[in-house]
């Protein structure tokens, strides 16, 4: 195994901007360890081989000539395969979007990471057209969990969080409408951010929901997240959801004191339905955060106001396709769809209001608060397949409760970081933290200050008695497969 | 399932979309049209003070 693979996005950097290394050498071994573990995994969907080499090259000359190669030097990353990637066809986790031709550019963050010094090397798999918790594509395959292979490894970003969990890239991006961002991350035991929303250009990626859509990236370690986050930042007119401010850089921030914060643990809603491991995660943060409980109201309204709206803007924007060649959906994201678009009219007008209201109940919450805890899921990874799973004296649906303590959250546009819980022996489980608007700077010093105390950490997989028969037959990442 | 108010439903304003459903499909969206019925119902009659204007919601 390449050792290479297992440093820091933070210490790739460092090594490769002060001539100790060669981002040649770094994407060698990132594509070695993707051919040796991808086939097991499956997070990507295509790897991008030569332009690597190409950006490598590019990366090492400028250090060579005495250029600054930018702060992410020779860092490999991918992105989930809804961002566009120019020459590559975006795919969505569809067949219907293979058909398009290859993306005349890339997205705006895919340049901004490139412009950083970071180096693509692909593309990676999600839920069809990022409906979905689990990234079980009818299309595509399952994306498996690192910590167990025969788990998933949560969705929609799932091939993202997976990619990161894996050792297969140190940073990598997603998208979140409802969790999507949060509860991979969560399941794979991943720093994931979902920032304000507004915060970060949206602009070359394929849309699902536009009033919920946000974008963000996985790491390692709180470090990392803060690098790739700070590169990513600023206005962008090509997304007209995307905030005219500027930057405000959070890596800075991370070596000063431990910030003194008025944490709150979110109760009700929050905690009625959560398994034993999440309140036991949930738990172990508030005691290192002195937090006290308090109650959001409407939190089970927003969960199902989101859903509505969900439902309706995707079902809305692939009428024309739903119309035309409904059979070349995944058949349980059609039927999704098509009743989105089905909904009365009343109905997505009140969703709506009740929206507004429910923003304005979250901010009362924080003239007491700076920091509002809860469960990133509400259980961890289940396995591959499984349709449902016991919860709260029930049966739920695995696919519509993983996102139950996330949707409310990106309802209301709120930054959160899911940080991953040390949990010895065990599966993964994730908690939220929340922030007012646009505080994410807060959220990366609390997070900092919990990693630092152990309390919060990224676990390497065992990797990994089920993956490793699959390794040696698969020539994955080494061109064979969706690599140009 | 022609008696099933929901069916009926979803087979009259699934035609006037212009979506045709076979019968497995039919199954699924009316599944999920019961579901998102079930969720609607968590907010639809949630008191909202009558001059709330949702038009500034994403003014974070």
């Amino acid at each position: 195994m390449s050792a290479v693979m297992d440093l820091t996005a933070f210490e790739i950097a460092a090594d490769v901007r002060g001539g100790r290394r060669r981002a040649a050498d770094v994407v060698a071994a990132a594509f070695r360890r993707i051919s040796a573990l991808n086939s097991g995994l499956n997070c990507f969907t295509s790897t991008v081989r030569d332009r690597a080499l190409i950006s490598a090259e590019d990366v090492d000359q400028a250090v060579k000539d005495g250029r600054d190669p930018g702060p992410l030097a020779g860092v490999p990353f991918a992105v989930k395969n809804l961002f566009d990637v120019q020459g590559t066809v975006t795919l969505a986790g569809s067949t219907i979007a293979a058909e398009q031709p290859a993306a005349a550019a890339n997205a705006t963050l895919v340049d901004r990471l490139e412009t950083a010094g970071a180096i693509l090397v692909g593309s990676l798999n999600m839920d069809e057209y990022a409906y979905g918790f689990t990234t079980e594509n009818s299309h595509y395959g399952a994306t498996c969990n690192p910590h167990d292979p025969t788990r998933v490894a949560g969705g929609s970003s799932g091939g993202s969080a997976a990619a990161v969990a894996a050792g297969l890239t140190p940073i990598s991006l997603g998208s979140d409408t409802n969790g999507s961002i949060r509860v991979p991350a969560a399941l794979c035991g991943v720093y994931g951010l979902k920032p304000t929303f507004g915060r970060l250009s949206r602009h070359g990626t394929v849309p699902f929901v536009h009033s919920l859509d946000h974008v963000g990236p996985f790491a390692r370690s709180v470090r990392d997240l803060a690098l790739t986050y700070d590169v990513l930042q600023g206005a962008d007119p090509l997304d007209p959801a995307c905030a005219d401010r500027p930057a405000e850089p959070v890596a800075g921030l991370l070596e000063s004191a431990k910030p003194s914060v008025r944490a709150g643990v979110l109760g009700g809603y929050f905690r009625d339905a959560a398994s034993p491991q999440a309140l036991s995660a949930l738990e172990a943060v508030a005691w290192k955060l002195n937090a006290r409980p308090v109650e959001l109201t409407g939190a089970k309204a927003a969960r199902a106001a989101a859903f509505c709206l969900t439902a309706a803007e995707g079902g809305s924007l692939h009428l024309p396709n739903l119309r035309r060649r409904a059979g070349d959906f995944d058949p349980a994201v059609r039927d999704r769809l098509i009743a989105g678009v089905l909904q009365p009219a009343s109905v997505l007008a009140k969703a709506q209001r009740f929206r507004r209201w429910f923003l304005d109940e979250a901010l009362r919450l924080f003239e007491a608060f700076d920091v509002l805890l809860a469960p990133a899921t509400p259980f961890a990874a289940t396995p591959i397949g499984q349709a449902t799973t016991p919860l709260g004296g029930q049966s739920v649906s695995v696919r519509a409760s993983l996102g139950l303590y996330t949707q409310p959250i990106s309802f209301i546009g709120l930054p959160v970081l899911t940080v991953p819980l040390v949990r010895p022996n065990a599966l993964p489980m994730g908690v939220q933290l929340i922030a007012a608007p646009w505080n994410e700077g807060l959220l990366f010093r609390v997070a900092h200050a919990l990693e630092a105390e152990g309390v919060i950490g990224a676990k390497r997989p065992s990797l990994m008695p089920a993956v490793q028969p699959a390794i040696a037959s698969d020539p994955f990442g080494e061109g064979a497969r969706g690599d140009q | 399932m022609s008696e099933d108010p929901i069916a009926a439903f979803v087979k009259e304003a699934a035609a006037l979309q212009g979506l045709v459903l076979d019968d497995d499909s039919l199954l699924g969206v009316v599944t999920n049209t019961r579901i998102l019925r079930a969720m609607a119902a968590d907010f639809i009659d949630w008191p909202l003070p009558a001059d709330l204007d949702p038009a500034a919601l994403l003014r974070l």
